[in-house]
């Protein structure tokens, strides 16, 4: 008996030591581990879907380390040291014990630099963060009727603030309302729907609140706005260029958003940016129909759904007719950003008819580059290949060269013989960037799919031509210039020295230079020097002053730019800056 | 009969000369300036720290050179409004600017409501300098204007990355020390938190009694001069360049709040502080690195900037401002009001002057070539 006691205290103290190691341990690694090492992958130019791999693989990692830590304090303490192993222990169970009172403080500067702020929309509504007791005694003495809480049961840290702010509530006498939203699309029909009836029931005032008064509040804006009729100043946020399954485009003002199917996480950013509607090109088969159906039935939005094995052109013309027409904001979704997505955008964008993919010859196929969906680099073709480029809807041909490398009259004539609008552009080498910028720009005053071509190498027209008009590739861009990229479209740094005007700003294609003008950092002389700069090597400037409503302003400005845009910052505020170009 | 006469001539005489700085002041010509005042630091409506400058304002009929009427202590400030208990987010510069006065960013506590006789310290409402304002400052700030920052800017609780910016524009580096000169060390104007850091850091108890100077470094480190350290308060001293520019004589001495910078080659040192040192106070200073003399004016002559290293525009008394009379009339008040000599004789000669110059820079500027 007194073994089997003795074996029973052993896996008490060795299950104790594992779960308090776990989570005391997982707490610290967390903040100095995952975070500076997520920072780090950013900076390394990962994309999400790749950094979220990594962390995975990290988090394993911790778990597969805990049991080998608790395995050999099993070994080495547990069986011989037991006086030892019973201190590390009661000193790890205080660790987790501090860890997770540091989660539980709402106020502690971590948490604090992320909360939103408390924002009263008229009379009766006011939105924020997590409300202490000083703030709930103050919202009584204010005459607010109750509280509104959005946090979640299913979320341990959020669970526990829940019962202490309805503990709190009781207290000093305020109604506190839980209506358990989780921050990502879940099925948070239930809680909107008492929402609803509680602030149609009466006419009081409500605070109402989720953990940092960001994103779940912003749902609810929008049921508000729906029952009372009054509309709530939302927060400025900006959307996204890539989603997990590929690019997202953006058109008329953000009214027209084009993109991959989204995950759930991203589902809440459509909500968000009030999406009502949703064009589905998914095909009849698509295992996300159904979901899409729930999701929407729930979210008050209206499916229009392209259902065919096949897209053709004609459809997606029609797509696009339709959604010129809605007045209300709409998302048209594939599964992925396809070829169907990048023909679309060409119709939205350049408001012309796309190449048609399979169409290309073979050769052009495997080597060419494409350029969203109405331009192709490729090498020169042979008659048969030009007559299938024709064929494939491609207009113009375009043959850059440099003096030493005149076309053929012969190719020449090849090429008129098929009625193609010819263009030659001519460089004074393959690393004359200004000149290829320039003719980048000019490209696109050009009608219809075009077809590049040339005897040199096209890397870097090629590099220049996706920069200006669609972003990095963020798996292999090597920049000349250090640089925190923050998005696909999206990069920012310091400020411009002169030989980076060619070897950056020029070579990967950047569109537009926003200077977020700090004048107690940057001083007036070099902003008027990047000006100059600007207006010499043909590159579009805007300056913002790095004033208290600089967001807005940036947001304004990424959403009406297509391509590359290069953010200047004082190094003093990247984080800020990077918080700001990323919250969603 | 005769008699009679002339007791009415004199009683006419005395009131005409009685009215006379009065009416003076009332035909005075007025300098039309545009300024505009920080200040975060009203808890109460007493606006005592920009109360000195308000003063001057007034007393050299300067007016806002858009709407040419006088400015008004209450409402033409940016910071805190006791009135409302809101505090503004948004400072607005005019592009014609000729003059920004950064009198405080200190800020208001909770414990201000409760009167805070004591200086407890408490939950910040409102303060710091964020970056944004200094951003706007610098960006309104040209050759053609004027800066003039005071203590308390760059301290707590404006953020350290702000004051690293703050100090690089102003070509200055604060070191880290804060101080003040008490007459009485057992009076309630000296803080309670000064107290308790200095007991919690010595394990001795605050049994000063008469003058002494309290040195408080950022990291909270308490260094104290009893009386038997120093022969009496904080002296002011003009140095070669003050004297020019200003046109003064006469030093000061100095009683309230003060920081101590180090200022770069770009600033000109107008004025220092000096402690008067018994040997003993010596050896206290030397002991923690702390130097007697510092400098109390900084001005930089090519950018237009000044640097105040004390609270100079908070003035305790509200003095009647709408006279003139001969300067030496300046001298007779400083005799008169102890507590604010400093005001008399350094602050209102010093202001004059940069509001005359600031007068003299728009005058020029706004002249016509053709």
């Amino acid at each position: 008996m007194k073994k089997f006691f003795n074996k029973m205290f052993t896996f008490c103290l060795w299950f104790l030591f594992l779960g308090s190691f776990g989570f005391a341990g997982g707490g610290y690694f967390l903040l100095f581990a995952v975070v500076p090492f997520e920072e780090w992958l950013v900076q390394k130019g990962l994309t999400q879907p790749e950094i979220d791999q990594m962390l995975k693989i990290a988090v394993v990692g911790w778990v597969l380390f805990g049991f080998f830590v608790s395995i050999l304090f099993y070994i080495y303490f547990l069986r011989k040291r037991r006086k030892i192993a019973g201190i590390v222990t009661i000193c790890m169970v205080l660790l987790a014990i501090y860890v997770y009172d540091q989660f539980m403080k709402t106020e502690s500067a971590l948490i604090s630099f992320s909360q939103g702020e408390i924002e009263q929309s008229g009379e009766r509504f006011t939105f924020g963060p997590y409300p202490d007791i000083k703030m709930l005694e103050k919202l009584k003495d204010d005459g607010y009727e109750g509280v509104i809480t959005l946090l979640s049961t299913t979320l341990p840290f959020e669970n526990e603030l829940l019962e202490e702010e309805i503990e709190n509530g009781q207290k000093i006498g305020l109604n506190v309302h839980s209506f358990p939203m989780l921050p990502w699309v879940g099925d948070n029909t239930d809680s909107l729907n008492g929402i609803k009836d509680l602030i149609t029931s009466n006419e009081g005032k409500y605070y109402i609140h989720c953990y940092l008064g960001k994103h779940r509040v912003d749902i609810v804006k929008q049921l508000m706005t729906s029952v009372t009729g009054q509309v709530f100043e939302q927060r400025a946020s900006i959307f996204p260029s890539d989603f997990e399954r590929g690019d997202v485009f953006l058109f008329q003002d953000g009214k027209i958003i084009l993109g991959p199917y989204p995950t759930e996480e991203e589902w809440s950013i459509l909500i968000r940016n009030q999406v009502k509607e949703i064009v589905s090109l998914l095909p009849p088969e698509s295992p996300k129909l159904d979901e899409l159906y729930q999701i929407a039935e729930g979210s008050n939005i209206k499916i229009h759904a392209i259902q065919h094995d096949d897209l053709s052109i004609n459809h997606l013309l029609e797509v696009k007719e339709y959604v010129l027409e809605l007045k209300e904001k709409v998302y048209i979704t594939d599964f992925k950003t396809s070829s169907t997505i990048l023909a679309l955008e060409t119709m939205l964008r350049r408001k012309e008819t796309p190449f048609i993919e399979q169409r290309l010859p073979e050769r052009v196929k495997d080597i060419g580059q494409r350029i969203g969906g109405w331009g192709v680099v490729g090498p020169p073709l042979t008659e048969k290949e030009w007559g299938e480029l024709k064929n494939s809807g491609v207009k113009t041909v375009i043959y850059l060269s440099t003096k030493d490398s005149p076309l053929d009259s012969s190719l020449r004539e090849m090429i008129d013989s098929f009625g193609f609008h010819f263009i030659q552009y001519k460089i004074k080498n393959e690393n004359d960037y200004r000149a290829m910028y320039e003719i980048a720009k000019d490209i696109w005053k050009h009608q219809g799919s075009m077809y590049l071509f040339s005897t040199l190498d096209m890397k870097s027209m090629t590099e220049i031509l996706q920069g200006m008009y669609y972003g990095i590739d963020e798996a292999r861009f090597e920049s000349p210039k250090p640089v925190t990229i923050i998005e696909r479209d999206i990069l920012m740094g310091n400020t411009i020295s002169s030989i980076e005007w060619e070897e950056f700003i020029l070579k990967i294609g950047i569109q537009k230079i926003i200077f977020l003008y700090a004048a107690s950092i940057h001083g007036e002389d070099i902003l008027k020097d990047h000006e100059e700069k600007a207006k010499t090597y043909g590159v579009s400037f805007e300056v913002i002053p790095l004033f208290e409503n600089y967001r807005e302003k940036l947001y304004e400005e990424i959403k009406l730019t297509m391509g590359i845009k290069y953010i200047v910052i004082p190094p003093q505020m990247e984080r800020e800056i990077e918080e700001v170009l990323t919250d969603y | 009969m005769k008699l009679k006469h002339f007791i009415k001539i004199l009683c006419v005489v005395v009131t005409l000369l009685f009215l006379t700085p009065f009416t003076i002041w009332v035909f005075q010509k007025s300098l039309l300036l545009n300024i505009v005042v920080i200040n975060k630091t009203v808890p109460q409506n007493d606006y005592r720290e920009h109360l000195g400058l308000f003063w001057i304002l007034h007393h050299r009929k300067i007016v806002n050179a858009e709407n040419h009427k006088l400015y008004d202590i209450k409402e033409d400030y940016y910071g805190y409004n006791p009135e409302e208990l809101t505090g503004e987010k948004k400072l607005i510069i005019p592009d014609d600017i000729d003059l920004i006065y950064v009198a405080d960013t200190y800020g208001v506590y909770e414990e201000d409501f409760r009167g805070n006789i004591r200086g407890e310290r408490s939950e910040k409402l409102y303060g710091g300098l964020t970056f944004y304002e200094w951003n706007r400052i610098m960006h309104a700030k040209t050759l053609d204007n004027t800066l003039v920052v005071e203590f308390n800017t760059i301290q707590s609780p404006t953020d350290i990355s702000v004051r690293r910016i703050v100090e690089q524009n102003l070509s200055i580096k604060w070191t880290g020390w804060i101080g003040r000169y008490f007459s009485n060390m057992q009076s309630e104007e000296v803080p309670i938190w000064l107290i308790e850091n200095y007991e919690e850091q010595t394990k001795k108890d605050w049994s000063f009694k008469g003058e002494g100077i309290a040195f408080v470094h950022e990291s909270d480190k308490v260094v104290v001069l009893d009386k038997k350290d120093i022969n009496g308060a904080i002296q002011f001293k003009w140095t070669k360049e003050g004297k020019e520019h200003y046109e003064v004589n006469s030093n000061s001495t100095y009683t309230y709040w003060f920081d101590m910078v180090i200022p770069q080659d770009e600033m000109t040192v107008e004025a220092q502080f000096e402690i008067p040192l018994t040997n003993s106070g010596v050896k206290t200073l030397n002991a923690h690195q702390i130097q007697s003399k510092f400098p109390a004016i900084l001005r930089n002559p090519e950018e237009n900037m000044y640097y105040f290293a004390g609270d100079y525009a908070d003035v305790r008394h509200h003095y009647f401002s709408k006279w003139v009379l001969p300067k030496s009339f300046y001298r007779l008040m400083a005799i008169l009001n102890k507590g604010d000599r400093f005001f008399w004789d350094v602050y209102i000669p010093v202001m004059t002057q940069i509001f005359e110059d600031s007068y003299k820079t728009r005058s020029i500027s706004n002249e016509k070539i053709f």
